[in-house]
C-alpha cells in the first residue's frame, strides 16, 4: 500500500470515526443529559389521568321513592391535534349538537392545532352522543370525544323541593338536604393513569397507577312522599283560596320527631333553580320566624301546671274583655267573664293567659319558653336554620309579661311550633326533629343511622294530658277550631290568629298570620300537623286561624289517616254520595 | 508421526456447532415469545379496553333508564296520566269503608274455624 493510499484509508477512517462520534455524543445526549425534559416532553404527550367520575347518592324518601337522581351525559370534547378537517368534522356533528357548523370550526380552528381539550357542548343526552358516535365512523373522522358528566333530577318535580334543595354546576349541595348531607352524598372522584398512542387510544398495558371512584351515599329521609302529596296539595288548594303571602304546613311523628311531610309556599322547581326567586326558595319553616299567637298559649298554661300553681278547674276572671296592665289595654276577642285554666285554653282568653302568666312569673315563664325549645336551634339537618327571637326577661319591658304568653314580643320558627305541639302529644318529651333517618352505601350497607333523640321532658305526662284535655275541646263546638275536626276522630289542637308585624314598628291593621296546631288521633297522636297562613284574604272577621288554617289542618288530617289508615274511633256521619255515582262496600254488619 | 497427523486433521466440531445452533435458536425462540408476548400483551390489553368500555357504556344506559323510570313513574306524572285518562276512580266516603275487627292482642297462633257468617247479614 502506497502513501496515498494508506492516508486516504486513514482519513476515511477519521471520517467515519468522527461521523459516528458526532452520533454518539448526540444519542449520549438525548438519552442521558436531556432525558428528563423528553421523557416529560413524551410523557406530556402520551400519559394522562383520566378522572373516574363518583356517582352522586341518591335521596330517597321514607318507603325508598327516589327524590333525586342523577341522569347521565355526555359532555363534547374535541382534540385539534387529532383533527384533520375541522371544517368536514364540524358538518358531520353540527346537527346533533344544534349548532352552527361555522361556529364549531371557528371554535376548533381559534383554539389552535396543539389544543388538546376544547369543550364543544356539555351536558348532552346519551342517545345524542351515540348519534354523533355513528355520525364520526361513517365519515371516518376523529378527534371527537366525550367526558362523562351527570345532571341533578328531582323526579316530583315542586314537591318537597325546599327541604331537599338542588346542586350548583360543580354538583355542590347549595341547598336543604343536598347541602347538609353534601359529605355523604358527594362520594369521591378516582382516578387512572393513562397511555395512549398517537390516535389517542389507550395503552392498556402501559396503564398507571389507578384509585377507583367511591359512589355517594344514599340518604334517606322520614318524609314520606305520599304525606307529603297529601300536604302539598291541600296547601296549595288553601293558596288558591285565601291568597296568602306565604305558607307553612308541617306533619310530624310526634314520639319520635321524625318530619314526615314538610311545605312552604311560594316554591320552585329544583329541575330549574335559574327560574326561582331567593323568596321561593326559602324553606320557611326553618328559616323564616313568626309571632305565634295564640298557639304560644300551651307554654304558659303547661307551666302553670306543671308549677301546681293552678289546677284545670282554677278560675280565672277574664275582665269582660278589657284588662288594663303597665298602662295599657288587653282585649279578648269576646268578652269573657269567670273561665277555668282548662277554658281559657279551649276559648283562647288572652286575657286569662296572661293572668297565668303574672301568677308564674317572669323568670319561671322564660324557663318554661325554654324548655319548649324556643330561641334555640332544633338542631334539625336542613340549612339555614334559625333560632328564632326569646329575649331573657331582663330585655322584657312591664307590658311583655302580658304579651308574650299570647304570642307577642317572641318570634319563632314555625318547627319550633310543630315540634313544642308534639312534646305535649306525646306526654312532654321534646324531640328532636328529624329528617335523616339512614345514610347507606351503594350497596346498602348502613354508613350512618339516626335515632329519635329526646332533648328533655319539658312537662310532666299528668301535665300534658291535662292540656291534651283542653286541647280537645278547643276542636269542639265551645272551642275556637270547630272547622279543624275531623269526622271520626278526636282531634287535639290550638288556633293562632297572630297580628301581622309591620316592620317599621307596631302591628298591621287587620292583617293576621293564621295557624293551626294539633295533633290526631288525641289520645294515641299518629302525627302533629301545623298550617300557618301568612296574610291571608279572607272576609272581613273571619280571619282567623280556626276559620282559615282549620279547615285546611282537617282536610289534610282526613287524608293523612285514610293514608295511614287509621281506625276511627267516633262514628262517622253519613257522607252524601253524588248522584249517579255508586260506591261499593261491604256489608255494614261487619263494622266493629 | 501421529501428532503431525491429529493436527492437520480438519475435523467437524459438532458439539459446537450444536451449542451455537442451540444458543441461536434458544435466543431467537426468546426473541419471538418476546415479541409474540408483548403483541398478545397489546391484544388483551385492547380486549380488556373496549370490555370496560363497553361495560361503562352498559352501567351508563342502566343509570339513565333507571332515571327515566323513576321520572316516569314520579307521582307528578302519574297524577297527570291517571287526569287525563280520566279513569274515574273516585275516593270512598270515609262512612263507607268497613274495617274488619283485627286479632287482639294475647291471641296465638291456635286454629280457628273459618266462617263466613255475619259477613253477608
Amino acid at each position: 500500500m502506497n502513501w496515498n493510499a494508506q492516508a486516504r484509508a486513514v482519513t476515511v477512517c477519521f471520517g467515519l470515526v468522527g461521523l459516528f462520534s458526532v452520533y454518539s455524543v448526540r444519542l449520549i445526549d438525548l438519552q442521558i443529559i436531556e432525558h428528563e425534559k423528553f421523557t416529560a416532553l413524551a410523557a406530556q404527550k402520551h400519559n394522562h389521568k383520566q378522572i373516574i367520575y363518583a356517582r352522586r347518592g341518591i335521596i330517597r324518601d321514607a318507603h325508598a321513592e327516589a327524590l333525586a337522581e342523577n341522569v347521565p351525559v355526555k359532555t363534547v370534547v374535541a382534540d385539534a391535534s387529532h383533527i384533520r378537517d375541522p371544517v368536514a368534522l364540524a358538518a358531520a356533528i353540527a346537527n346533533q349538537l344544534e349548532m352552527d357548523p361555522r361556529d364549531i370550526a371557528d371554535k376548533l380552528s381559534q383554539t389552535g392545532k396543539g389544543s388538546k381539550h376544547i369543550v364543544l357542548k356539555a351536558q348532552i343526552p346519551e342517545q345524542t352522543a351515540e348519534k354523533i358516535k355513528e355520525a364520526l365512523r361513517v365519515a371516518n373522522l376523529r378527534g371527537i370525544y366525550f367526558d362523562q358528566d351527570f345532571v341533578r333530577v328531582y323526579p316530583n318535580g315542586q314537591m318537597l323541593s325546599q327541604v331537599i334543595g338542588f346542586v350548583d354546576h360543580e354538583h355542590k349541595g347549595t341547598m336543604g338536604i343536598e347541602r347538609t348531607m353534601q359529605d355523604f352524598l358527594q362520594g369521591a372522584d378516582g382516578f387512572r393513569y393513562i397511555e395512549t398512542d398517537r390516535t389517542g387510544k389507550e395503552l392498556v398495558p402501559y396503564r398507571g397507577q389507578e384509585n377507583p371512584a367511591k359512589d355517594g351515599s344514599n340518604v334517606k329521609l322520614t318524609v314520606d312522599l305520599g304525606l307529603q302529596n297529601i300536604l302539598e296539595t291541600e296547601l296549595d288548594s288553601a293558596c288558591a283560596e285565601f291568597k296568602p303571602k306565604n305558607a307553612t304546613a308541617i306533619m310530624m311523628r310526634p314520639q319520635t320527631g321524625e318530619i314526615l311531610a314538610m311545605a312552604s309556599r311560594p316554591t320552585f322547581d329544583p329541575n330549574k333553580p335559574g327560574d326561582a326567586a331567593p323568596d321561593q326558595e326559602k324553606n320557611r319553616s326553618v328559616v323564616d320566624m313568626v309571632e305565634p299567637g295564640s298557639t304560644f298559649k300551651i307554654v304558659t298554661t303547661s307551666a302553670v301546671l306543671e308549677e301546681k300553681l293552678v289546677t284545670p278547674d282554677t278560675t280565672v276572671y277574664c275582665e269582660n274583655g278589657h284588662f288594663q296592665y303597665a298602662g295599657r289595654v288587653l282585649r279578648d276577642a269576646h268578652p269573657m267573664g269567670v273561665l277555668t285554666v282548662h277554658q281559657v285554653l279551649e276559648k283562647s282568653s288572652n286575657i286569662g293567659v296572661a293572668k297565668l302568666a303574672l301568677q308564674l312569673g317572669e323568670t319561671k315563664l322564660y324557663e318554661y319558653i325554654r324548655r319548649y325549645g324556643f330561641g334555640q336551634k332544633t338542631g334539625v339537618a336542613l340549612s339555614g336554620e334559625i333560632s328564632g327571637l326569646v329575649n331573657p326577661p331582663h330585655r322584657w319591658s312591664k307590658l311583655d309579661i302580658t304579651r308574650i304568653p299570647m304570642g307577642q314580643s317572641v318570634a319563632v320558627t314555625p318547627l319550633q311550633i310543630v315540634t313544642a305541639m308534639s312534646s305535649v302529644a306525646n306526654g312532654g318529651k321534646l324531640m328532636k326533629p328529624m329528617i335523616v333517618s339512614e345514610v347507606t352505601d351503594e350497596t346498602g350497607r348502613k354508613v350512618a343511622s339516626f335515632s329519635p333523640e329526646e332533648v328533655r321532658q319539658v312537662v310532666s305526662v299528668e301535665t300534658a294530658r291535662k292540656i291534651t284535655s283542653a286541647l280537645k275541646d278547643v276542636v269542639s263546638k265551645q272551642g275556637t277550631a270547630q272547622k279543624a275536626a275531623v269526622p271520626g276522630f278526636r282531634v287535639a289542637g290550638k288556633t293562632g290568629t297572630a297580628q301581622k308585624v309591620d316592620p317599621r314598628g307596631g302591628y298591621y291593621s287587620g292583617r293576621y298570620v293564621t295557624s293551626f296546631v294539633g295533633f290526631m288521633p288525641a289520645d294515641d297522636p299518629r302525627f302533629a300537623l301545623l298550617v300557618l297562613l301568612d296574610d291571608p284574604t279572607a272576609k272581613q272577621g273571619e280571619t282567623f286561624g280556626g276559620t282559615v288554617a282549620g279547615p285546611v289542618f282537617s282536610r289534610i288530617a282526613e287524608k293523612a289517616a285514610r293514608y295511614l289508615d287509621l281506625r276511627p274511633t267516633e262514628v262517622i256521619p253519613a257522607q252524601r254520595v253524588p248522584v249517579g255515582q255508586k260506591r261499593v262496600a261491604l256489608s255494614r254488619s261487619s263494622r266493629d | 508421526m501421529t501428532h503431525n497427523r491429529r493436527n492437520i486433521t480438519h475435523s467437524i466440531k459438532v458439539a459446537s456447532i450444536f451449542k451455537v445452533v442451540v444458543s441461536t435458536c434458544i435466543l431467537s425462540i426468546a426473541g419471538l415469545s418476546y415479541v409474540y408476548l408483548k403483541n398478545q400483551l397489546q391484544k388483551y390489553g385492547e380486549i380488556q379496553r373496549r370490555l370496560e368500555y363497553e361495560l361503562t357504556e352498559i352501567r351508563t344506559a342502566n343509570e339513565a333508564v333507571r332515571a327515566q323510570i323513576t321520572q316516569l313513574s314520579s307521582r307528578g306524572i302519574l297524577e297527570k296520566k291517571l287526569a287525563k285518562n280520566s279513569l274515574g276512580l273516585l275516593p270512598i266516603a270515609s262512612d263507607q269503608i268497613v274495617r274488619l275487627n283485627q286479632r287482639h292482642d294475647g291471641v296465638g297462633d291456635e286454629l280457628r274455624v273459618v266462617s263466613n257468617r255475619g259477613f253477608n247479614q
